[in-house]
């Protein structure tokens, strides 16, 4: 028997095809709204936020912890970027790379929490992002601060290439998800993340030391929401202390869908940008066809739970699959032996 | 006299209560305004909706589960039962209809938790955002204003200073912190949230337990959600969402409920309560704004996790203790 070709019968398939899908049905629907080249570029810049956030919470994941309060750092460091560039004239390029430290601090103060006092990841972070917001607002108000003439950040924010179709942003983004992928993949690093989170017992007796990894992937999270805080600042000109808030659970929400098990130890960015690029074809969709906001919500639960349902599923399946492998091999053994 | 003062002292809320003082007598300190009667009822109040969503929170704690949509479920019923009301439906059934809502809406999240195999942290949290968006689609993004005099007095009728809305909650402890300590069902709540598999092994169904707790839990939220309505006369869709849940969870760890389930009781869980709520108000007072306010829900977070860390550790050593000593004797 031939095998059927790899990629055909793989879940990236069937997640293209589901993207497809998902822009052609958009586009009937809102009469062709959907493919206008304005359009395709709230897309991209959406889903530039969107990867940062979920790359870091696909990290995590993996290892089998989760952050809920990417969103809130993102957030937090945009507004101190745009602090210290407005209000005490600190080149925009240092004042980025001061928020993005800040942002790494707030992800090692989330880890420090979780490996020392043993809070559980979810409420530890969750703490962190009330903290983080209260603080931003401290800083920026609910108005937020407007920023203008900053060479570096206008730079990130307004370059576009291709007749002004693709920001720099995306390209960027790109660059750091196919990074990402392959230390993933191809790394030392990347493997014990994988052990860490299929079996953190079998990991540390095999000499890893998960709680350094763990330290090393919140801050990694940390630093990847801070970078997308400030690309947002860039982008709208406004740092606001909610800016990045809704992509709180988009992120796990899109790593979930792209196939990353919710306990850790399996998935990979591949799926897990095909996953965020759903969503933010589906979240642009329900949006451009016409339904409000609090639509986007209700459907934006309904996919977090369908996502979780077919992993849990997945997850009972595969058990299932291994207790009657050693069955069978416990079985087969007995047989050698008589 | 002694022996009194001994036990007293040996208790954990013996120093949550003395804390409490200690907070109240700071802010007194510093803003003479604290202890009046306006601001005492205006705690008393606040004190009632949180309250009321508490008891469900903490004693599903107790039996080692969670629930993070608890507000959401509490502002999406209650916008169903003002609609009730302004169509003319008296307010006990519409309440007891509301509540009953509040029922179906637990038995989803326990079909999510047990038939489906999602972790309750983010189930919930998921079904949260869907509550909470359909509140607002139903509800236009506008508040629901309630017209219904008799309806009014189920929330801010008071004795003196004192809500009954608060009497309310102060029933619901004692109920609770009855059935949870005396009763056969309670002590298996407990068992469950302990030591799960134990609990099985011992014959205990942990599935009908965990849905019975999370039903009661979204009930509370319902009620909750309708005390809040008949005092405001009115229910807006972003009223009572995550944050007021983060709070009662806050409110239920500091009074020593284990986040792990197992361990904590009603009169804890009430003093943590009194405690979370004199401090937000006297922040709220001093005039902090309001954004202090979320800095804070943050911080508090944090403490309560460390004060159930800490509990952890005791209880952990005092097992250890226990052991040793029968090792010792049994020989």
């Amino acid at each position: 028997m031939k095998k059927k070709s790899g990629f055909f019968s793989s879940k990236y398939f069937s997640l293209l095809i589901i993207i497809v899908a998902l822009l052609v049905i958009f586009t009937v629907w809102s009469g062709g709204q959907m493919i206008k080249p304005i359009n395709i570029r709230n897309i991209l810049n959406n889903l530039v936020l969107l990867s940062m956030i979920g790359c870091g919470a696909c990290f995590l994941m993996l290892y089998g912890e989760l952050d809920i309060s990417a969103g809130a750092i993102g957030s937090f460091a945009g507004c101190i970027c745009a602090l210290l560039a407005m209000n005490y004239g600190v080149p925009s390029g240092i004042a980025s790379l001061i928020a993005i430290l800040v942002g790494c601090v707030a992800g090692f103060l989330n880890a420090l929490m979780i490996n020392v006092l043993r809070f559980p990841p979810f409420i530890a972070t969750m703490g962190m992002s009330y903290i983080l917001q209260g603080a931003g607002y401290l800083i920026a108000t609910s108005q937020g601060i407007q920023i203008k003439k900053l060479a570096f950040l206008n730079l990130i924010g307004d370059t576009k290439f291709f007749g002004g179709l693709v920001p720099v942003t995306i390209l960027i983004t790109i660059v750091f998800l196919v990074v990402y992928g392959v230390i993933l993949s191809k790394t030392q690093f990347g493997r014990s993340i994988y052990l860490c989170g299929g079996n953190r017992r079998a990991a540390r007796l095999c000499g890893l030391n998960p709680k350094k990894l763990s330290y090393v992937l919140y801050i990694n999270s940390a630093f990847l929401a801070s970078v997308s805080g400030i690309i947002y600042v860039a982008r709208v000109k406004t740092a606001l202390p909610t800016a990045l808030t809704s992509f709180q659970f988009t992120g796990v929400t899109a790593a979930i869908l792209g196939g990353v098990a919710f306990g850790g130890g399996s998935g990979n960015m591949l799926g897990c940008t095909l996953g965020m690029l759903i969503l933010s074809i589906f979240n642009n969709g329900v949006s451009t066809v016409g339904f409000n906001a609090n639509y986007t919500k209700v459907f934006n639960g309904v996919l977090l739970i369908v996502g979780l349902a077919l992993d849990a599923i997945t997850a009972r399946r595969n058990a299932r699959k291994v207790v009657s492998m050693s069955l069978a091999a416990s079985q087969s053994g007995k047989k050698e032996e008589g | 006299m002694k022996k009194l003062l001994k036990r007293l002292t040996a208790s954990r809320n013996f120093y949550l209560f003395l804390f409490t003082i200690l907070i109240i007598v700071i802010f007194q300190l510093v803003q003479p305004l604290y202890l009046s009667t306006d601001n005492i009822r205006n705690i008393l109040y606040s004190v009632s909706v949180t309250g009321v969503l508490m008891v469900g929170i903490a004693n599903l704690l107790i039996s080692g589960n969670m629930d993070l949509s608890a507000g959401a479920v509490g502002c999406f019923c209650t916008i169903l039962g003002c609609k009730l009301i302004n169509l003319g439906v008296p307010w006990v059934p519409a309440t007891l209809l509301t509540v009953c809502m509040g029922i179906v809406c637990g038995l989803i999240n326990a079909f999510m938790t047990y038939k489906l195999g999602i972790i309750p942290f983010i189930g919930t949290l998921g079904i949260a955002s869907v509550w909470s968006g359909l509140g607002a689609v139903i509800t236009k993004q506008a508040s629901v204003t309630l017209t219904n005099e008799a309806f009014f007095k189920f929330g801010s009728n008071k004795f003196g200073i004192v809500p009954w809305a608060f009497l309310y909650v102060v029933l619901l402890c004692v109920v609770y912190g009855l059935i949870m300590k005396y009763t056969k069902f309670g002590r298996k709540v407990y068992m469950s949230g302990g030591n799960r598999i134990a609990a099985r092994l011992a014959g205990i169904k942990i599935e009908r337990i965990g849905t019975i707790m999370m039903c009661n839990c979204s009930a509370l939220a319902a009620l909750a959600g309708m005390i809040m309505a008949s005092r405001m006369h009115l229910i807006h869709y972003q009223n009572l969402q995550d944050t007021s849940t983060m709070g009662a969870i806050t409110a239920a760890l500091l009074g020593g409920v284990a986040f792990g389930g197992g361990a904590g009781g009603m009169l804890g869980a009430f003093l943590g309560l009194m405690l979370l709520n004199c401090f937000k108000n006297g922040i709220d007072i001093i005039g902090c704004n309001e954004y202090v306010q979320i800095l804070f829900n943050g911080v508090l977070l944090a403490a309560a996790m460390a004060v159930d860390f800490f509990n952890n550790l005791s209880r952990q050593k005092a097992l250890k203790a226990k052991n040793e000593g029968k090792q010792t004797s049994n020989p």
